[in-house]
């Protein structure tokens, strides 16, 4: 049903392809920038894929020397205004991330503090909060397949002392350019391979599901289910596999785009406490969630999780499922997917796997409860609804 | 201390190999009897929120009532408790074998066990202690092969090979019976606890045994001269059930897919008599003796009870009763659940017609039944996945709608579209799909009295008063069967009387919920149930029948209490699979589904539990909870 009224937006310029990073100097010359912040972390140097980056620069006007490699696992406040800092000291005019979420978070977090003239990342903290103010272009280039934060409004950046995640949602978040290159992902191990999908197939789902979904994301997030569907396992079993590889990176590009307008629901909620209070990683948390929260919505939204077979599983699939068996047939489809990938990598497909502690559950459902993302969500949760996912998905 | 109790419950940590005496009051042995009621009210205090059934978290406590061995009749049961594996939730399984009787004598109301043994063990429970013996030597044995080199004249509990693998509806064996339900098996497999063994020849000071005496012998009469349990349960034991089960729709067939069996008569209980029983038995203590002895191989051994028959012969299309009793025969030896394998096994096949399973059995076709079964039990092949029960594997493959389980257990061999009152306990029960935590109200839907099978009038005034009831006389260590003596005899048979009861009885919902909610008011104690009586000479307690099932219903309570802690959700879990509830078993007749809906609604309004099950503050603490 169409909603009465939406809103879409998303202008960030996809660069997308074989040899994308090549294009970057251009990008740059042509928003006027010469001297990028390249955010990136220890890692991502070690094996060579920043270099990738830098060759890239070789010979072009581009004065690419300030490197900032130390974005921890996790964005953190206090790395945000670290990489303040360094980006006046080096008097640099533009951002360019590249790595997973959290340097991209990272990076989107430098960007609040620049355009607000600031110093210090947690008085910007909200949604629509911040003033437009002096925004630094910024280019996303992601190396995990899964976040989809190079098209998304959201940062989500952690606040060690006091211990909180703090969520940033602005429409002035968003990169001016996102690109994306089979050679960044293409050594990515299947562990991570599969998490990451979990999460932009959740990301997908959600989006097509939650109460903002419109016709734009939710033809942005068919589009994400379709090529997870068929790259998803493809990917993990063969890493080196390019095609597979830039599939997985436009899936989550593109599902990120989706629930960027549409907004996440419970999963994320959930995930997001989750990850707060027993340190899951994400991915890992959406791949566990999932199917039970599905399982939980589709009571309520039989017919939405329903539309979902099609996309999940494909159109034979979906023809030849009896109607009223085609919402579980949908969340049997995701947890093949999460169980297949369990037995090509060991990703986790029970709370109890990741080292969550049944004491812990009662505080994730505390903070679930108190996530944004379950206003969205289609079906109304309570805590005791939430307990009772956890609980199941132990 | 209270007479009717050894007075001594204790704690194995079996990790540390230390015992110690669990501080159990009077007040708690008052408040909650014994039995599944003295484990709830010990599990309660030990486990606080969710636990992983298959961890150092969870506990088993074995425990014993107060009419476990002073002369009661039908007084051998003794219950086993812990988080179940199946459902996540507390279970209580009774068991009417030798056990309890020897562990009271051993001094003991309660054993507890806690952690997990880092060797195999068999727990060898004495007056003088607890041993720890060393059980590599029959690790792997089957239930009876286990008991027979145990050997000796004592009380033992055992595994078979399904609980060391860990199969989620592992049972526990004692002598021939079962504490079948729930998989606790499995957590003694876990806990590394092969067998527990007690002996000893303590007894439990009675308060007015002359007077007792005098009252038992006055209630096995009754037992013996009441229609149900003086006649049908002994001449045809519990499968004397299926002629009226099938005659009123409620015989699990095909699934569940109808409540009759075209092969019903291979199945009763009639022909189990005349073709195959060599002699009743029955538990320690029973003047009902419903258990049978029948050939097989040379041997004699136990013939199978009705849910049995009903879950591994109609609900499989299986119409052939040689073939139960040897299905019968090998799930007690490999110590698996025979109701919920028969429910797993219907449910694979429904999974394969429907193209979700690659199976080799299906309805009516059991070729090659005896390696699928040792396949469970090993966990080998298609057998791991089955061996995790319906609910799982319905999340794996799909086929929810007919995966016939409440909370994660597959239910009994009653078919409850031809008895919505049984649908509404299953839905409830705390166990999840078992019909006796359901109070079994299908005893008055036509297997005793005639109420009318699928009106919606009074039944979950009836659930609730019979669950209390049932939650009083499990835990005071009497067998439920006594309970079908709670209406007199002649409302059983074919009369203008039973006539006339069932339809008053329709009418009566309004004066059974005031007695629930009143039932402190009852200060005496009733003839037709004696077990008050019983349970007032034998501790000296005065609580009249009033305060007796009071006492049921603070148990039921408490149960829900701890399930609620265990992330039991009303809205999610207290419900029925969609067959039961959406789809007419008989098309076109719309009474024929289970309006569970309207029934839960009524139930939770007159147990006083708030609109998602959670009991309201105002009837906890009438109930000092």
């Amino acid at each position: 049903m169409l909603n009465q009224y939406f809103e879409f937006y998303n202008p960030v310029k996809i660069l997308s392809g074989k040899n994308a990073l090549e294009h970057i100097p251009h990008e740059l010359l042509t928003i006027g920038c010469s001297k990028p912040l390249i955010l990136t972390n220890q890692m991502l140097k070690d094996i060579g894929v920043l270099k990738i980056l830098l060759d890239a620069f070789s010979g072009s006007e581009i004065e690419a020397t300030a490197v900032f490699t130390d974005v921890p696992q996790d964005s953190s406040v206090e790395t945000v205004n670290k990489a303040v800092q360094y980006y006046r000291e080096t008097a640099c005019d533009s951002v360019i991330a590249i790595g997973g979420g959290s340097v991209i978070d990272t990076a989107k977090g430098l960007g609040i503090v620049i355009s607000q003239g600031g110093e210090d990342l947690r008085n910007y903290m909200g949604a629509e909060t911040l003033k437009r103010g002096k925004k630094a272009p910024f280019i996303a280039i992601p190396t995990t397949a899964g976040t989809g934060s190079e098209v998304t409004l959201v940062a989500v950046i952690k606040d060690h002392e006091r211990n909180l995640k703090m969520e940033f949602v602005s429409y002035h978040l968003l990169p001016d350019a996102a690109v994306l290159d089979p050679r960044l992902t293409v050594s990515l191990p299947p562990r991570i391979t599969a998490s990451t999908g979990m999460d932009a197939l959740t990301h997908a789902i959600e989006a097509y599901t939650c109460i903002q979904a419109n016709p734009l994301s939710s033809a942005y997030a068919i589009s994400a289910m379709a090529l997870i569907r068929e790259n998803l396992i493809p990917c993990v079993k063969d890493g080196k596999n390019e095609s597979c590889r830039m599939a997985l990176a436009n899936a989550s590009l593109i599902a990120g785009a989706a629930f960027s307008n549409s907004m996440v629901g419970l999963v994320h909620a959930m995930g997001h406490a989750l990850g707060g209070v027993c340190g899951v990683p994400h991915g890992d948390a959406m791949g566990i969630l999932l199917p039970y929260c599905m399982e939980y919505n589709s009571r309520a939204e039989k017919e939405l999780y329903s539309e979902l077979l099609l996309h999940i599983k494909g159109e034979e699939a979906y023809t030849a499922t009896p109607k009223e068996s085609r919402n579980e047939a949908a969340i049997v489809a995701v947890r093949s997917m999460l169980h297949a990938c369990n037995s090509l990598c060991g990703l986790p497909v029970k709370l109890s796997d990741t080292g969550v502690k049944t004491g812990d559950l009662g505080r994730v459902a505390d903070a679930a409860q108190n996530d944004g993302a379950l206003l969205m969500n289609p079906v109304e949760a309570g805590k005791d609804d939430i307990i009772w996912i956890l609980k199941q998905a132990y | 201390m209270i007479c009717g109790y050894a007075g001594k419950v204790i704690k194995i940590d079996l990790a540390e190999r230390n015992v110690s005496e669990y501080p159990l009051s009077d007040e708690d042995r008052k408040n909650y009897i014994g039995g599944k009621g003295l484990a709830a009210k010990i599990i309660f205090d030990l486990i606080k929120g969710i636990i992983e059934p298959f961890s150092k978290d969870n506990v088993i406590v074995v425990s014993t009532g107060p009419l476990n061995g002073v002369g009661a009749p039908s007084s051998a049961r003794f219950n086993v408790s812990g988080i179940s594996p199946l459902t996540g939730l507390l279970a209580s399984s009774n068991c009417g074998g030798n056990f309890g009787l020897n562990l009271k004598r051993a001094g003991y109301d309660a054993v507890i066990l806690t952690g997990r043994a880092q060797e195999k063990t068999h727990l060898e429970i004495t007056e003088e202690g607890v041993a720890f013996r060393d059980a590599s030597g029959i690790w792997g044995e089957t239930t009876s092969k286990t008991q027979e080199i145990l050997g000796g004249k004592r009380g033992m509990l055992v595994i078979g090979p399904a609980g060391e693998n860990l199969v989620r509806y592992a049972g526990i064996w004692s002598g021939e019976r079962t504490a079948g339900r729930a998989g606790l098996g499995a957590v003694l497999g876990y806990m590394n606890v092969k067998a527990i063994t007690a002996a000893g020849n303590k007894k439990a000071e009675v308060y007015d045994r002359d007077k007792l005496k005098i009252h038992c012998a006055k209630w096995v009469k009754k037992l013996q001269n009441h229609p149900m349990t003086g006649k049908q349960l002994p001449d045809r034991g519990t499968a004397s059930l299926v002629l009226p089960m099938q005659k009123n729709r409620q015989l699990a067939t095909k699934n569940y897919r109808y409540g009759r069996f075209e092969q019903y008569e291979n199945i009763c209980g009639e022909m189990l008599k005349d073709k195959y029983l060599i002699r009743n038995s029955g538990c320690l203590t029973c003047p009902i003796r419903c258990s049978r002895v029948v050939p097989y191989q040379g041997k004699e051994i136990k013939g199978p009870e009705l849910e049995t028959i009903g879950l591994l012969g109609s609900n499989l299309l299986n119409g052939d009763m040689d073939k139960i009793i040897h299905m019968n025969y090998v799930l007690d030896e490999l110590g698996l659940d025979t109701m919920t394998t028969g429910g797993v096994l219907g449910f694979a096949m429904e999974l394969a017609e429907n193209g979700l399973l690659d199976f080799p059995l299906s309805f009516g076709n059991l070729e090659g039944i005896d390696k699928l079964l040792e396949d469970i039990a090993y966990r080998r092949g298609i057998g791991d996945l089955l061996a995790e029960g319906t609910r799982i594997m319905a999340r794996k493959l799909g086929g929810s709608a007919y995966a016939i389980q409440v909370k994660g257990m597959e239910l009994a061999a009653y078919e409850p579209r031809g008895a919505v009152g049984q649908g509404l306990g299953y839905a409830v029960a705390n166990r999840g799909g078992c019909h006796l935590n359901a109070g079994y109200p299908i005893i008055l839907e036509g297997l005793g009295l005639r109420m009318n099978r699928y009106t919606k009038l009074s039944k979950a005034k009836f659930a609730i008063f019979t669950q209390n009831l049932m939650d009083a006389v499990s835990s005071a260590g009497i067998c439920l069967f006594t309970t079908y003596a709670v209406f007199p005899g002649i409302v059983y048979k074919r009369n203008p009387v039973a006539w006339l009861t069932a339809r008053i009885l329709k009418f009566a919902g309004p004066v059974v919920g005031f007695l629930n909610r009143h039932s402190n008011l009852i200060r005496i104690n009733v003839p037709l149930l004696p077990h008050s009586k019983a349970y007032e000479l034998a501790t000296g307690l005065k609580t009249g029948f009033g305060g007796f099932i009071k006492a049921g219903e603070r148990i039921y309570n408490l149960e829900r209490l701890i399930n609620l802690r265990l992330g039991m959700n009303g809205e999610m879990d207290d419900d029925l699979p969609q067959r039961l509830k959406d789809e007419e078993q008989v098309p076109g007749d719309r009474r024929t589904k289970v309006p569970i809906k309207k029934l839960k609604s009524a139930y939770y309004k007159a147990r006083g539990w708030n609109e998602r099950g959670v009991p309201g503050d105002k009837r906890l603490k009438k109930l000092g909870l």
